[in-house]
């Protein structure tokens, strides 16, 4: 699938209900009632969504050793637009028109805001992201791309049945069942089914 | 005994212990010149020699400290090299007093001991330590978690013992059993 050809609907909408985007053993996205949604499409075919409201992104990012648990959990609030690539059909009953009152809440006086500023958010991530252009069409799974703070690049979460990827400007959890790679400045933690290695660890032994 | 008296007292000690010492040294020369091959020293280097041997004892000690195994449940582990001046300068008293505290709890040792066996929710630790109300057990797990030696699954709720945590755990039962066997009556 090509996605440099996307484009965002004329119509903004909100979810009517708080609701669960992604969940799995190790994380779970959710996002609140009133939440501002613009369908992405390419070919005319939806294949994602960008959001923004008051969500929260929660990620275990821990892993177990045989000499116990590295890291620890993620829980940031989501509270910029967002990206969402993936199976959207699901979520697409939960949707409806969004009013001049919903979209004041985020602080646009009108559609055509929100739509740009969605635009500029897709323009930066089919910008960069030129790596994830060919994962194919994300039927099973999901691809999350947030702004984080005043940093150009782009958090991403892509996610299939229990395999994680997750990458910030700071650290890379790649998790597939237990095959967990968890990398920080501060260390590199490889482990397979509780056998580790960790490199650059705080703790010598 | 008035004072000028303890005062003569121990002048005449002094007197004495000279004396002794000047008749040893004449007694080492003649044993010298009579030819004897060994003789034992016992003058004025004898407190030297006691020092030195006691410096000797306390290197080889300190050289035995260095290179301490520990033993765990899966093998040796070797601890290499000391810590350094540099290391030690910049050990955060307050974040360690926190770890101890943490540690100085029955309650809260015996939770570490069933986490070390791996994860486990608050109610298969409510099972295995029934001894512990539950609002109690929250709480004990929060000291742990706020010193870094459990931390909880956000979206499971597992309660996982860390590397650290681990770590002091050994450590604070290695210490209890060291304390026990030096207990030598």
């Amino acid at each position: 699938m090509i996605w440099h050809n996307y484009q965002l609907d004329d119509t903004v909408q909100k979810v009517r209900e708080a609701t669960t985007l992604w969940k799995a053993e190790k994380g779970i996205i959710e996002i609140s009632k009133d939440t501002l949604a613009v369908l992405i499409k390419v070919n005319n075919n939806k294949i994602g969504c960008v959001f923004h409201g008051d969500g929260k992104l929660i990620l275990d990012t821990i892993i177990e050793t045989d000499e116990g648990a590295i890291g620890k959990p993620i829980e940031k609030e989501i509270e910029k637009p967002f990206i969402m690539i993936g199976n959207i059909e699901q979520f697409l009953q939960n949707l409806v028109v969004a009013n001049r009152q919903d979209l004041a809440k985020k602080g646009y006086a009108e559609e055509r805001e929100f739509i740009e500023r969605a635009g500029d958010l897709c323009n930066r991530f089919f910008g960069e992201s030129t790596r994830v252009h060919g994962c194919g069409t994300f039927e099973q799974g999901f691809l999350f791309a947030f702004t984080s703070g005043e940093i150009s690049g782009l958090d991403m979460l892509i996610t299939k049945d229990s395999k994680i990827v997750y990458k910030t400007r700071n650290m890379t959890f790649i998790s597939n069942k237990n095959k967990i790679v968890l990398k920080t400045p501060g260390k590199t933690v490889l482990s397979n089914d509780g056998k580790s290695i960790v490199l650059n660890a705080q703790h010598s032994y | 005994m008035s004072e000028e008296d303890i005062k003569e007292e121990i002048k005449k000690l002094r007197n004495e212990i000279a004396s002794l010492k000047e008749q040893l040294r004449e007694a080492q020369e003649r044993r010298k010149e009579r030819g004897y091959k060994f003789y034992i020293d016992i003058g004025n280097n004898i407190r030297e020699s006691v020092e030195d041997a006691l410096e000797s004892v306390a290197e080889s000690i300190h050289g035995e400290l260095e290179k301490s195994i520990f033993i765990g449940p899966r093998g040796v582990k070797i601890i290499k090299g000391k810590v350094s001046e540099k290391e030690e300068a910049a050990v955060d008293f307050s974040k360690t007093s926190e770890i101890m505290n943490a540690l100085s709890h029955e309650h809260r040792l015996k939770i570490l001991k069933e986490l070390m066996s791996g994860g486990k929710y608050v109610n298969e630790l409510q099972e295995k330590l029934q001894e512990i109300t539950t609002s109690t057990l929250l709480s004990h797990l929060k000291i742990l978690e706020e010193a870094g030696l459990v931390v909880q699954e956000k979206v499971r709720g597992r309660y996982l013992i860390t590397m650290p945590g681990r770590t002091a755990y050994k450590m604070a039962f290695r210490v209890a059993r060291f304390v026990e066997e030096s207990d030598l009556e």
